[in-house]
């Protein structure tokens, strides 16, 4: 099961109770810091942040897939919530968000068959059946099964 | 005879939309009933590579794009419809449809 390589059941968030997508970004950056993916929460937020300044990654259906790629990650990883409350995202179909897949992507080239995992799951979430389920999960075991 | 298209995602991080925009363009198409090949120029390199005579074949080219197109040079007498990498993820239908009008207008 690769995708356990990049992502595992500590890195799930679920009912997570946040008022903004930057306040999303901040405790999943703190969720990757204690799982020892990044060095250096700011640093991470802040490639974040770029990247949402670039163009929105509220891609529509409730799904965003914020990303940081910066020299502070250590890994190609994946933190996922699922919010008891959707937040603004300025999202493609301008709608809110209430699952937030985050990626963090390493500086240099290294790790491509774990990048590749990242790009696979991002793949998932064009599907509604995928997304109706991740909806309906009630439990991090779940979501991490959907998402392998 | 079936519409043929062909198209290239590429994004800045080259990990999530350039892969989510090529998803997005096969699913309309296969609902469509059109043939269609999608290269992915990400991270890892590029990948479904679109050769000499898939570029031959086709009506019209997408570059799903917020980068500059890797080997350009090939699609150099084709009708091109360039839209950002987000667009197909936003509206496959409206992407596939203004391509197919480049070629049907002509």
């Amino acid at each position: 099961m690769k995708v356990l390589e990049v992502f595992n059941p500590n890195r799930v968030l679920l009912n997570l109770e946040a008022s903004s997508r930057d306040e999303v970004i901040k405790i999943l950056a703190d969720l990757l810091y204690s799982e020892k993916v990044i060095t250096n929460t700011e640093d991470y937020v802040e490639s974040v942040l770029e990247r949402e300044v670039h163009s929105t990654t509220g891609v529509g259906n409730g799904i965003a897939i914020p990303h940081g790629k910066s020299t502070t990650v250590k890994e190609p990883a994946i933190a996922f919530a699922k919010l008891s409350h959707p937040v603004e995202w300025a999202s493609l179909d301008d709608q809110p968000v209430n699952i937030v897949v985050m990626l963090a992507i390493p500086d240099s080239e290294k790790g491509t068959t774990h990048l590749s995992l990242l790009s696979e799951i991002a793949v998932k979430l064009m599907e509604d059946d995928l997304v109706e389920s991740l909806e309906n999960a009630t439990n991090v075991n779940e979501v991490v099964k959907l998402l392998s | 005879m079936k519409r043929k298209i062909i198209a290239v995602t590429a994004c800045a991080t080259g990990i999530a939309h350039t892969f989510m925009a090529a998803q997005a363009l096969k699913k309309e198409a296969q609902k469509k009933g059109y043939l269609i090949k999608v290269e992915t120029q990400g991270a890892t390199g590029v990948e479904n590579e679109l050769t000499e005579k898939d570029c031959q074949i086709a009506e019209v080219v997408i570059f799903a794009v917020d980068t500059k197109v890797r080997n350009e040079e090939r699609f150099s007498n084709k009708k091109v419809l360039k839209v950002p990498v987000a667009a197909p993820i936003k509206n496959a239908e409206k992407v596939i449809e203004e391509a197919l009008a480049l070629v049907d207008n002509d």
